[in-house]
C-alpha cells in the first residue's frame, strides 16, 4: 500500500521506463523506487511501520541505558542506516525519501525519552510512587503526549524562516543528509563516508568498550586496582564475598539485613494492598527500625545482602554471589586508560611524597593523562590546576564541529572565556570558598555561577535573536497562511499551487487539543486543583490558578522550543537539561514550593515538547537536503510523535517495578538504574525549595546575551552561553573540528572542504552513534 | 576598526560577567548591619590543618556577628549568600561597564558590516560576480540540463546527466548565492531577503528532490522536479532583479 500524498507528482502514462539506473549506484532498480501507479516512493507503509518499530525498540533501549548510564543517544543516523538496510536491503525498494520518512518517523518516537528520563524519575528519587494504577502516571503521560504535540505544532511555522531563510546548519541532520544521499553520490563519497565510519569507530572503541565488564577473578584485582580500573574499596569487598563462598558463610549482621529486606518487601507488598488493614503500615515502619537498628550492616548493599540471606537459608548457590550487580568487581574490556601514559613524577621535598599536581586523588601514583573518554592537555603543558583544557574522545563532537564550521568558533570562545579565564579568575580572586581545590574549580563554578549565567545568556540571546527574526517570522508566518490557502510554492510533489507546509487550521486543532489535554493533565495532578496554591498565585481559585499555570507552561514551551532549536541547529549541542531546570523553578514559582509533582509534570511536558521541537526541525533540514515535502515530515512526525512518551513511561514504571523488588527502591543509588540526569534536577528541586537560586544571575546574564545579539549575529548570546554551560571536554572536541574546517577549506578551498568534509564527518558522527548503540545494547543484554 | 570592535565585545563581555559574578558575594569589610541576616549559599573559609582544615561556616548557616567576625578573621574576603542586594553588590559598575561597551561594539560593528556590504556592491558593480550571477548561472544550467535531458539516447544517461549537473550546481551557484547572505540582507533588508529565500529555498528543494529521483532511478518525478526548480528559480531572479532596481 502506498500513502504517497495524492498531489505526488505522477508522471504522464508510460514516462517510467524499465529500471532507470541511478548514477553508479541504484541498480537498475528505478521501478523499484517508484509506487506501482509511477509515483516516487516517499510515504509507504513499510516506511510507517519501520519507523515505528525502529524508534520503539530504540526508544526502549535508550529509556534504560539513559536511566544507567546518564546520557541518551538520537536515533536519526542509526535510523538512517538501518533504514538502508531494512527498506532498500531487506526489502530492495526504498527511496532516499522513503528512508528519510522513516528515519523521521523513527526519531519522532525515540526523541522523547530524553525529556522524560530527565524528569519523571524525580518524582520517584523524591519519594512518591508511580505505577499503572496511579492517576498520576496517565496525566503525567497525558502531559508529556500533548507537550510533543505542542512541540511539533509550535515549531512547524518556524521551518521556513530556521531552514530557508536563516539556513541553520543543523550538523547531525546534515550528516543524515548526506548518509541518505550517499546511494547517488558516487562511489567515491561513499568510500569516504565508510573511510569516516570506520575511523570513528576505531577512535571510540577504546573509549566505549570498558564499559564492557566481565567478573574479574580474585587475582586481578591488585592488577586492576593498579590500572585505576577499580578503586581499592572494590578489590576489599570482593575479596569479602569470594571468602563468603569459600566459607559458605556470610556475617550474621548481613544475614539478618538480607532477612529484613525481604521481610520489609513482603510487608509493603501487603500494606499496599487493596483493604490493608492499618496495623500492616505499622509493621513496615517497625522492620525499617530494626534495619536502622542494624547500625553498620544497614549500609551495606541491599542486593548484596539479601543474596547472602538467600544463600545462606539454601535458596541460592554461594556461587551465585560472584556477580557484578551485587558489588563483585568487574573487569572492563581495554580502553585507553590501559595505556597508562601518566604524569611524571613530581615529589614533595619533605616528605618524597608525589605532589598534589601529579597525585591529586592521594592514591600514591601520577595520575592518568589519558583516560579512556579525555585527554588531559593542560595537565602535560602544565597549565594551574584551576584551568580546565581536556579534550574529549568523541568523534560525533569533531564531526559536529566540522560540520558547523566557523560559527562554532563563538561556542569554543564562550568555552575558553568561561573554563580558562572567568573560572581561574574567580578562583585567584578568592571568590570561592577555600575549601575548593583548584582542580575541582570547573565543578564548582559550573553549579555555582556559570550555568545560571550561561542560561541567562541563552535565553537573552534568544530573546535578541527572535526580535533580530521578527520579519523573517512575519514572512515564514504569511507563508504558512498562503499554505493554508492551498497557494504555497509547488512542494515535492505538488507542482504550483501544491501546499509545502501543514497550514494554520490542522496546527490550531492539534495545538488547541494537546493544549486542553495539558490544562486538564495540570488540574488534576499532584494535590489537584482543590489544593490552595503558595506560590505566586496564591489566592486565585485554584482550578484558575492551574490553568494558568498550564498555558504559562504552553508560551515558555513555545519560547524554549525555539530556543532549543536554534541551539540545535547551530551547534548540534541541546541545552534540554537547562530549560527543564527553569521550568520547573518557573512552575514551583507560580504555585508554590510544595506542589513538586506538577512542576515535575510541566517540566516533562516542556522536556519532551523541546526535545521534539528540535528533532522535527532537524528532520525537516535532512528532508530539505534530500528535496522531501515539509509537509509529509510534518505530519507523519504529528501522527507518531505521541507513541514516544507511553513506551518512555511504561519502560520507567517496569524498571521502577523491577528495582522495587530486587532493592526496596524503585530507582536511584542502590540500584541497577541510578539516573544521573534526574537526581541533577532533583538537587535543583531541593535548591529552590531551600531558596538557593540565584534569580539574579540569569537577570544578568539574559541582560549580557541580549546585548551581545546587538552585533553582527544575533546569535551570539546563545552561542556564548551555551558553552559557559557544557562541559569544557565536549566543546574543545568540537572547537577543534571548527578549526580543522577552517584549515580545510583555506588549504584546500571551501567548495572541497564541503564536498569531502561532509561525507566524512557525516561518517564520524553516525560510527560513534552506532557503536555507542551496539556497546549499550551488550551492556544491557549482559545485564 | 572591526576587530577592534570585536576586541572590545569580548572584553567588555568579560568586564560583564565578572561583574555578574559579585552579585551573590558581597564583601566582608561591608558594614555588619548589612551582612548579618543573611544565608550562606555555600561553605565559608577555612580552619587550620591543626584544626581539621574543615570551613569555618557550613551552607545554610546565618551570619551572626560573631561568625562574621571569625570568618574576618581568618581573612575571607567574600562569602557567597542566598539573598541579592543591590547595596550589597560591588561589582555594578563593571557590569555596567561591561553593558555600555557591548552595546558600543555592536553598533561598531553594524556600521563596519553596511560598510563592507557597501563596499561589495561598489565591486560587483565594477564587474565582479554577485548573487545575481549565482542565481542566473543555477538557472542557466538546470535550463540548460533540461534542453540536453532530451537528446540524451538512453535513461541511465539521463539520470547520470541530472546527477552530475545538478550535484555541480548545489556545490556551485547554489553554495554561492547562499553565502551572499550578508550582502543580500544589506541590500534587500531582512523582509525582502526572506521573500527571496523563500522562493529560492522551493526552488532548491525541487533541485535536491530532482537529485535524489535521479538517484533512485525514477526519472519521471527528477524532471518535473527540474521543470518545477526552472520555474521558481526564474522566480527568485525576478525578485531579486525588482528589489535590485528598487
Amino acid at each position: 500500500m502506498s500513502t504517497s500524498s495524492p498531489e505526488g507528482s505522477r508522471p504522464a502514462e508510460g514516462s517510467v521506463q524499465s529500471g532507470g539506473q541511478a548514477g553508479s549506484k541504484s541498480g537498475g532498480r528505478g521501478r523499484s523506487r517508484a509506487t506501482a501507479s509511477g509515483a516516487y516512493r516517499e510515504v509507504t507503509l513499510s516506511a510507517i511501520v519501520f519507523g515505528i518499530v525502529v524508534g520503539a525498540v530504540m526508544n526502549a533501549a535508550i529509556t534504560y541505558a539513559g536511566l544507567k548510564i546518564g546520557f541518551t543517544i538520537v536515533g536519526s543516523a542509526i535510523a538512517a542506516v538501518l533504514g538502508f538496510g531494512v527498506l532498500r536491503g531487506l526489502l530492495r525498494r526504498g527511496s532516499i525519501l522513503e528512508t528519510n520518512i522513516g528515519q523521521t518517523i523513527a526519531s519522532a518516537v525515540n526523541t522523547t525519552n530524553a525529556g522524560v528520563i530527565f524528569t519523571v524519575p524525580v518524582l520517584l528519587l523524591l519519594g512518591h510512587s508511580l505505577g499503572f494504577g496511579d492517576r498520576d502516571f496517565w496525566l503525567i503521560t497525558l502531559a508529556c503526549v500533548a507537550g510533543a504535540l505542542l512541540g511539533c505544532v509550535f515549531i512547524v511555522p518556524l521551518r521556513k524562516q530556521m531552514l530557508d531563510i536563516d539556513r541553520l546548519r543543523f550538523p547531525s541532520a546534515t550528516a543524515v543528509g548526506a548518509i541518505l544521499k550517499s546511494p547517488g553520490a558516487g562511489a567515491k563519497k561513499s568510500i569516504v563516508l565508510a573511510v569516516g565510519i570506520v575511523v570513528s569507530v576505531l577512535l571510540y572503541l577504546p573509549a566505549g568498550l570498558p564499559a564492557i565488564k566481565t567478573t574479574a577473578g580474585v587475582d586481578d584485582l591488585d592488577g586492576l586496582v593498579e590500572r585505576e580500573r577499580i578503586t581499592p574499596a572494590d578489590a576489599d569487598r570482593t575479596r569479602m564475598i569470594a571468602g563468603w563462598i569459600e566459607a559458605r558463610e556470610a556475617p550474621p549482621e548481613i544475614v539478618e539485613r538480607g532477612r529484613l529486606e525481604l521481610a520489609l518487601r513482603e510487608a509493603r507488598d501487603a500494606a499496599e494492598a487493596e483493604g490493608a488493614p492499618e496495623s500492616a503500615g505499622a509493621l513496615v515502619e517497625e522492620i525499617k527500625g530494626r534495619i536502622t537498628e542494624l547500625g553498620v550492616a544497614a549500609s551495606a548493599h541491599v542486593p548484596l545482602s539479601v543474596a547472602a540471606y538467600e544463600a545462606s537459608e539454601g535458596l541460592r548457590e554461594w556461587s551465585s554471589l560472584r556477580s557484578m550487580s551485587l558489588g563483585w568487581a568487574g573487569r572492563p574490556m581495554w580502553g585507553y586508560k590501559d595505556l597508562g601514559i601518566r604524569m611524571g613524577e613530581e615529589r614533595d621535598a619533605e616528605t618524597n611524597r608525589l605532589t598534589v599536581r601529579v597525585d591529586r586523588d592521594g592514591n600514591g601514583r601520577p595520575d592518568l593523562v589519558v583516560t579512556d573518554d579525555q585527554v588531559d592537555v593542560g595537565r602535560v603543558l602544565g597549565l594551574p590546576d584551576e584551568m580546565a583544557l581536556a579534550f574529549a574522545i568523541a568523534p560525533f563532537a569533531l564531526g559536529a564541529g566540522y560540520l558547523t564550521g566557523r560559527a562554532g568558533l563563538m561556542v569554543l570562545a564562550g568555552g575558553v572565556l568561561a573554563y580558562l579565564v572567568l573560572n581561574p579568575l574567580a578562583f585567584r580572586l578568592g571568590w570561592m570558598p577555600a575549601t575548593v581545590r583548584a582542580d575541582a574549580v570547573g565543578g564548582y563554578a559550573l553549579s555555582a555561577f556559570n550555568r545560571p549565567l550561561g542560561i541567562g545568556l541563552l535565553l537573552g540571546g534568544a530573546m535578541m535573536g527572535i526580535v533580530a527574526s521578527l520579519p523573517a517570522i512575519r514572512e515564514a508566518l504569511r507563508g504558512i497562511a498562503r499554505a493554508g490557502r492551498g497557494t504555497g510554492r509547488g512542494g515535492g510533489g505538488g507542482g504550483r499551487g501544491g501546499r509545502d507546509e501543514l497550514g494554520f487550521a490542522p496546527l490550531l486543532v492539534i495545538g488547541g487539543v494537546a493544549l486542553v489535554v495539558l490544562i486538564l493533565a495540570s488540574e488534576f495532578s499532584g494535590a489537584g486543583g482543590t489544593t490552595e496554591m503558595t506560590g505566586w498565585l496564591a489566592g486565585l481559585d485554584p482550578w484558575v490558578a492551574r490553568a494558568i499555570i498550564a498555558l504559562v507552561a504552553a508560551g515558555w514551551i513555545w519560547f524554549a522550543g525555539i530556543i532549543i532549536a536554534q541551539c540545535t541547529g547551530m551547534t548540534d549541542w541541546s541545552p534540554i537539561s537547562g530549560m527543564a531546570l527553569l521550568t520547573v523553578v518557573l512552575v514551583m514559582m507560580l504555585a508554590g514550593k510544595g506542589d513538586v509533582v506538577s512542576a515535575v509534570m510541566l517540566g516533562a511536558a516542556l522536556c519532551v515538547a523541546i526535545s521534539c521541537a528540535s528533532d522535527m526541525m532537524a528532520d525537516l533540514k535532512t528532508g530539505y537536503i534530500v528535496g522531501s515535502l515539509p509537509r509529509r515530515q510534518q505530519m507523519v512526525e504529528i501522527a507518531t510523535v505521541a507513541i514516544g512518551p507511553l513506551i518512555t513511561m511504561a519502560t520507567i514504571v517496569l524498571i521502577a517495578g523491577v528495582n522495587m523488588k530486587q532493592s526496596g527502591i524503585p530507582i536511584g543509588p542502590g540500584t541497577e538504574t541510578v539516573a544521573p540526569q534526574a537526581q541533577a534536577l532533583e538537587a535543583v528541586i531541593r535548591g529552590v525549595q531551600g531558596g538557593e537560586m540565584p534569580y539574579m544571575l540569569y537577570g544578568l546574564g539574559a541582560a549580557l546575551g541580549a546585548l551581545l545579539g546587538l552585533g553582527a549575529f544575533s546569535g551570539l548570546g546563545v552561542l556564548v552561553g551555551l558553552s559557559m554551560y557544557l562541559p569544557i571536554v565536549y566543546i574543545l572536541t568540537y572547537g577543534l573540528g571548527c578549526v580543522v574546517n577552517m584549515l580545510v577549506a583555506k588549504i584546500k578551498g571551501r567548495a572541497w572542504a564541503e564536498e569531502w568534509g561532509v561525507p566524512f564527518c557525516a561518517g564520524l558522527i553516525v560510527g560513534e552513534a552506532l557503536l555507542a548503540l551496539g556497546i549499550n545494547s551488550i551492556v544491557l543484554l549482559r545485564g | 576598526m572591526k576587530l577592534g570592535a570585536y576586541l572590545l565585545i569580548t572584553i567588555c563581555l568579560v568586564v560583564g560577567v565578572v561583574g555578574a559574578l559579585t552579585a551573590y558575594l558581597p564583601r566582608l569589610d561591608l558594614p555588619d548591619e548589612r551582612l548579618i541576616g543573611l544565608t550562606l549559599n555555600d561553605v565559608a573559609g577555612k580552619r587550620p590543618a591543626a584544626q581539621g582544615g574543615g570551613p569555618i561556616a557550613s551552607k545554610n548557616d546565618t551570619i551572626t556577628a560573631p561568625l562574621l567576625a571569625e570568618l574576618r578573621a581568618a581573612g575571607v574576603g567574600r562569602v557567597r549568600v542566598k539573598e541579592f542586594g543591590f547595596d550589597r553588590w560591588s561589582g555594578w559598575w563593571m557590569f555596567l561597564l561591561g553593558c555600555l561597551g557591548l552595546g558600543g561594539g555592536a553598533v561598531v560593528v553594524k556600521r563596519e558590516i553596511r560598510r563592507e556590504i557597501a563596499a561589495s556592491g561598489q565591486a560587483r558593480a565594477e564587474g565582479g560576480a554577485g548573487p545575481e550571477e549565482a542565481l542566473s548561472s543555477v538557472l542557466r544550467e538546470v535550463a540548460a540540463l533540461r534542453q540536453r535531458l532530451g537528446t540524451l539516447p538512453d535513461e541511465q544517461t539521463r539520470l547520470r546527466a541530472i546527477i552530475e549537473t545538478l550535484g555541480a550546481a548545489q556545490q556551485g551557484g547554489i553554495a554561492s548565492f547562499v553565502a551572499a547572505r550578508p550582502v543580500l540582507l544589506g541590500r534587500l533588508g531582512m523582509s525582502g531577503f526572506a521573500r527571496l529565500m523563500d522562493v529560492f529555498s522551493a526552488a532548491e528543494r525541487q533541485v535536491n528532490r530532482a537529485w535524489s529521483a535521479a538517484a533512485d532511478g525514477v526519472e519521471a518525478e527528477a524532471t518535473a522536479c527540474l521543470e518545477r526548480a526552472e520555474t521558481l528559480l526564474g522566480e527568485a531572479g525576478a525578485k531579486l532583479s525588482s528589489a535590485a532596481s528598487r
